[in-house]
C-alpha cells in the first residue's frame, strides 16, 4: 500500500483526542445511516420528521459533524433507537442483565467434545438447561 | 496560459485510492495545502481531522454521504467536510474507489466563487473532472479496480 511520506510524518504527531473525535463521529454517522435504513425511510423523510432541511441531515452523515446532545436526542427520538450509549451505568446494566438461556451453548460444547459425549452415551436433549452469561459478556 | 498537469497516485487503501494533481515542475496540489497549513498553524487540528478522514474513507469507501457537495449539478466536485471550521479541501470523487485530492484554504466568503484562490482551486478540479469524463468516453482513460489507467497528463488553459 502506497503511503505519502509527508503525510506519514504528519500522522505521527496527530493528537489522541483527534483520533477519538474522528472515530466517534464516523461511528455516529454510520449508526444514524443504519437506523435510517432500518426504519425504511430516507434523509428527506427524516428531515420532514424533524422539521429540518435535508442538507442538515446530509451534514450529520458526513462523519465529521460535531453533534450536540440536543440534536442526538432529537435523532434518537425520531429513529426510536440509541445512537450513543454513555459508558458506566448503561454498560453495567447490559453486563448484569443480559443472560443467555438456551440449550444451544451446551450443544455446541457437546459437539466440540464429541468423543467425550459419546463415551457417556448421552444425547443433548437430556442434558441440563444451560443458564449463564454468554462468553462475550463474561 | 497553457499548463501541463498530471494525475498521480498519492495514497492507496483497501477500499479507496487517493490521487492528486501536479503541475509540471511543482509540488502536488495536496502537498501545497499541507505547506499552507503546517503543524504550527492555527488550523492544525482541522488538518489532522482531514488526515484521519482520508484514512477512514480509505477503509470504508468513498460513499457520497461522507462528502460535502460543492460543485454544480452533475460534476464530481466535493469538499472534505469539516463542521467546526471553514477550512476546505476540494476533491473529485471519481467513484466509490477513486478520489482526487486538490488544494484548498480557509473559506471566508459564503461561496467559493467569491474567493479568488478557492475559486481557482475548485475550477481546476472541475476542469480535470470534465477532462477525465471526456477521456473515459473516448476510451483514453480507464477506471479499473480503483485505479486510473491510460492518459493521466493533460494540458489545460489557466486564466
Amino acid at each position: 500500500m502506497i503511503r505519502n511520506p509527508r503525510l506519514e510524518a504528519r500522522r505521527k504527531n496527530i493528537k489522541k483526542d483527534i483520533d477519538i473525535y474522528v472515530n466517534k463521529s464516523f461511528d455516529m454517522a454510520d449508526r444514524i445511516h443504519e437506523l435510517i435504513k432500518k426504519n425504511k425511510i430516507d434523509q428527506r423523510i427524516l428531515a420532514e420528521m424533524l422539521g429540518k432541511r435535508e442538507s442538515e441531515i446530509s451534514k450529520w452523515l458526513t462523519g465529521t459533524h460535531n453533534f450536540t446532545l440536543r440534536t442526538l436526542s432529537l435523532i434518537e427520538n425520531a429513529l426510536q433507537d440509541d445512537v450513543i450509549l454513555v459508558a458506566g451505568k448503561e454498560l453495567y446494566k447490559v453486563k448484569t442483565k443480559v443472560i443467555f438461556v438456551s440449550t444451544k451453548p451446551y450443544q455446541i460444547e457437546a459437539k466440540k467434545k464429541s468423543t467425550e459425549v459419546k463415551t457417556h452415551g448421552r444425547v443433548d436433549a437430556k442434558l441440563p438447561l444451560y443458564i449463564g452469561p454468554t462468553t462475550m459478556l463474561s | 496560459m497553457k499548463r501541463k498537469i498530471s494525475i498521480e497516485l498519492y495514497e492507496e487503501y483497501e477500499k479507496v485510492n487517493f490521487y492528486t494533481l501536479r503541475f509540471q515542475g511543482e509540488e502536488t496540489e495536496f502537498d501545497k495545502f499541507l505547506d499552507t497549513y503546517p503543524e504550527e498553524s492555527v488550523f492544525n487540528d482541522d488538518v489532522e481531522i482531514i488526515i484521519r478522514w482520508i484514512e477512514k474513507i480509505g477503509a470504508k469507501g468513498a460513499f457520497e454521504r461522507y462528502f460535502r457537495p460543492e460543485g454544480k449539478f452533475n460534476d464530481d466536485l466535493f469538499a472534505i467536510p469539516l463542521d467546526v471550521c471553514n477550512l476546505r479541501v476540494y476533491v473529485l470523487r471519481i467513484s466509490e474507489r477513486i478520489v482526487i485530492l486538490g488544494n484548498g484554504g480557509n473559506k471566508t466568503t459564503d461561496t467559493y466563487n467569491k474567493d479568488e484562490i478557492l475559486n481557482s482551486e475548485a475550477t481546476l478540479l472541475q476542469k480535470i473532472g470534465n477532462l477525465i469524463k471526456k477521456s473515459i468516453s473516448n476510451e483514453k482513460v480507464h477506471l479499473y479496480n480503483g485505479r486510473i489507467y491510460g492518459k493521466t497528463d493533460f494540458t489545460i488553459e489557466i486564466e
